[in-house]
């Protein structure tokens, strides 16, 4: 076979050697009708035999070809040899006039250069396929990387803390590629649990994802990183909501809204990279969320908690599938729930919205206890202290106990169920177990 | 989105890699981890061999980040051309394999070799259909999947006749250029170079093209340093 830079340069027409013979036309894609623009086939007088007798093709060839070698009704005179090269692409893929196809396929019977480029177009039109639409198993990237690390440890890396978050966001990543600029205007309704009563806000996709990037902004300041609401950053006590509102105001509307999608990602990339180089060393640095604050290790697992659930109801919104977190990864979000249960309590308490202690517990000390069990993935036993955050739950001390399966102890955490719907299992103390679900519910916010 | 990273990009992660960055390694993935699967899956049809070729493409990378030499080309080319090896030798297995169970009536020789030459091509066009420039790709994509005759391909672009023309044809052409190579030899032992002819497909071209294709690229030698790594593969000593 010719290499690819013989067929050009060189435009002799004709030339020593037989025609080569030219392989039948393509089928449809999808189907073998013919073409939707085709004309339809002439019929031929059976007396006049011509036309059908000139074609090289066997008679099953593509109803296509008909016009081909039906007669013409004024020939007219051949399109020069440059432009019959030029329909050499076109006539491959079957996308030319009945015409020039038959002025093509005449000229291809006394120009071997064309010939030989027909030829070779035509072969590589039976090269084309249909992208494959199979999704990647979102839980094949850590099987792969694990591999890799095993075979060759990591000089510099990923914090393990930080691992939840940088499969969340890859899995985001993932479903955003896959999406086109109507789906990134889908409209969505984030919901979250305020108090004792359900809240919920009206954006787009794009700005689901302009809230991630303002709210990761908060850690990426807290390391250092340039903040992504840039000089627009509202001053004084950081707060997720602000900078969200804030964020949306600045949007603008004639741009794209995929704009958002690389500034997150760059971002989110930032921010492992940042934890990498650092190490243990920033994993208890305080970053503040407004009215509390957490560890950096936490607040990873708290990124990576609501980058799941905004994808979440971006998936929804645009009806994909997703996927939950690995079973190891969602351990560690319920596990944050639970340990910030306690002082998620005392500000309810606070605030008149749960029972007041049964008693003073001394710090450290043992005190009444809830036992909260999470079923399926990830789950596991959390034993909350129900008097103080300071006291200690311990299963003997347990004066109530809720069961639920991890999705639905998620779901509530996001806000999205409300604590009287929850379907948990329980028995004990109703007191207890109201201010415990409740008080998971108000762990959400936008 | 991978092909037109710069080259800074493709030399950065090659040293992020060989500095033992983790998080280099999950970039890596996100940006390749779905050509690397088509590819393989293309050319062995079985969505868990796609799985295991990934994992070995990816472990080759981390394991030899040195081995890509980011003058010889885009690290998205060598790094397709690493999973056509993997995918090819790992076919050209399973079918001897499959060879052996079906004793007499085991298919001919040649007509194995037949069955690995298109399936090879046939992950060869995909790349060449994903890395040519995009004006290139949107024709063809109207005029096959679409069934737009090249008027209607024009009108859709909003470009002259002449340039639909011009770009069926020449995207036809690049795509052609899948054809211009050799299945690897039975028994690979050496670089992935040689399984690759140098095609320069829009060399003829250059001269119309206003977006000169980038060509699709072979994947390149190894470095010859004393560090220089053996490809992977079954010739070197694990068992796959």
């Amino acid at each position: 076979m010719n290499g690819p830079d013989k067929w050009d340069g060189r435009e002799l027409p004709g030339g020593p050697g037989e025609r080569p013979r030219i392989p039948s036309p393509r089928s449809a894609a999808e189907d073998h009708g013919p073409l939707p623009d085709a004309p339809p086939a002439p019929v031929c007088d059976p007396s006049s035999g011509s036309g059908a007798v000139d074609s090289p093709r066997e008679p099953e060839a593509e109803p296509v070809t008909a016009p081909a070698t039906a007669p013409l009704p004024l020939p007219a005179p051949a399109p020069p040899h440059r432009i019959l090269k030029s329909l050499l692409g076109a006539w491959a893929l079957s996308a030319c006039s009945a015409e020039e196809t038959a002025a093509v396929e005449e000229h291809l019977t006394d120009c071997a250069s064309c010939a030989d480029e027909a030829l070779r177009l035509r072969g590589a039109v039976g090269l084309l396929h249909p992208a494959d639409s199979l999704d990647l198993d979102p839980l094949l990237r850590s099987r792969v990387l694990e591999g890799c690390l095993g075979r060759r440890p990591a000089r510099i890396p990923v914090p393990e803390w930080a691992a939840p978050y940088d499969a969340e966001t890859a899995k985001l990543d993932a479903l955003l590629r896959d999406m086109g600029e109507a789906e990134w205007r889908a409209p969505v309704r984030l919901r979250w649990f305020e108090g004792e009563r359900p809240v919920e806000r009206e954006t787009t996709v794009a700005g689901v994802m302009g809230h991630l990037m303002a709210v990761d902004g908060l850690v990426a300041t807290a390391l250092g990183l340039p903040d992504p609401l840039g000089t627009a950053a509202p001053p004084g006590t950081p707060n997720p909501l602000i900078r969200t509102e804030t964020l949306w105001r600045a949007a603008d509307e004639e741009e794209s809204p995929l704009t958002t999608h690389g500034p997150w990602r760059d971002q989110s990339y930032a921010l492992i990279r940042q934890v990498s180089f650092a190490g243990g060393k920033v994993a208890e640095l305080s970053v503040p969320y407004g009215d509390f604050s957490l560890a950096l290790r936490d607040s990873f697992l708290d990124r990576a908690f609501e980058c799941w659930v905004h994808a979440g109801d971006i998936a929804e919104a645009v009806d994909y599938p997703y996927e939950a977190p690995a079973a190891g990864h969602l351990h560690r979000m319920v596990d944050l729930a639970a340990r910030l249960l306690p002082s998620a309590l005392a500000d309810r308490r606070r605030a008149g919205l749960a029972s007041p202690p049964q008693r003073l517990v001394e710090a450290g000390a043992p005190g009444r206890t809830l036992h909260l069990e999470v079923e399926g993935n990830g789950g596991g036993h959390w034993y909350i202290a129900l008097d103080s955050p300071a006291a200690l739950g311990t299963p003997d001390r347990t004066v109530a106990h809720i069961a639920l399966d991890s999705a639905e102890f998620c779901q509530l955490a996001a806000g999205h169920i409300s604590p009287e719907e929850a379907a948990a299992g329980q028995h004990g103390e109703r007191d207890a177990i109201r201010d415990v679900l409740f008080a998971t519910a108000s762990l959400s916010r936008i | 989105m991978g092909h037109d990273a710069p080259p800074r990009w493709d030399r950065r992660m090659q040293q992020r890699l060989a500095h033992g960055e983790a998080a280099a390694l999950g970039e890596l993935y996100d940006r390749f981890a779905s050509l690397v699967h088509s590819l393989a899956y293309r050319v062995l049809d079985d969505e868990d061999a796609a799985d295991r070729i990934t994992r070995e493409v990816f472990s080759y990378i981390w394991e030899h980040p040195d081995s890509y030499d980011p003058k010889q080309g885009p690290l998205r080319s060598w790094v397709a051309g690493i999973t056509r090896h993997q995918a090819v030798q790992r076919l050209r297995q399973t079918e001897a394999a499959s060879a052996r169970d079906s004793g007499a009536n085991a298919p001919a020789p040649a007509e194995m070799e037949q069955k690995i030459l298109e399936a090879s091509t046939a992950a060869r066009a995909d790349y060449i259909v994903t890395s040519m420039p995009a004006p290139l790709r949107a024709a063809l994509e109207l005029a096959y999947f679409q069934r737009r005759d090249y008027r209607q391909t024009a009108a859709d672009l909003g470009v002259t006749e002449d340039e639909a023309r011009r770009r069926l044809r020449l995207g036809l052409q690049l795509l052609s250029t899948a054809h211009n190579h050799q299945a690897l030899p039975p028994t690979h032992r050496t670089t992935y170079a040689s399984s690759a002819v140098r095609a320069t497909p829009a060399a003829p071209h250059t001269s119309q093209a206003p977006h000169a294709p980038r060509g699709p690229r072979p994947p390149h030698a190894h470095h010859s340093g004393p560090g220089s790594a053996a490809p992977p593969g079954p010739g070197h000593g694990r068992t796959l």
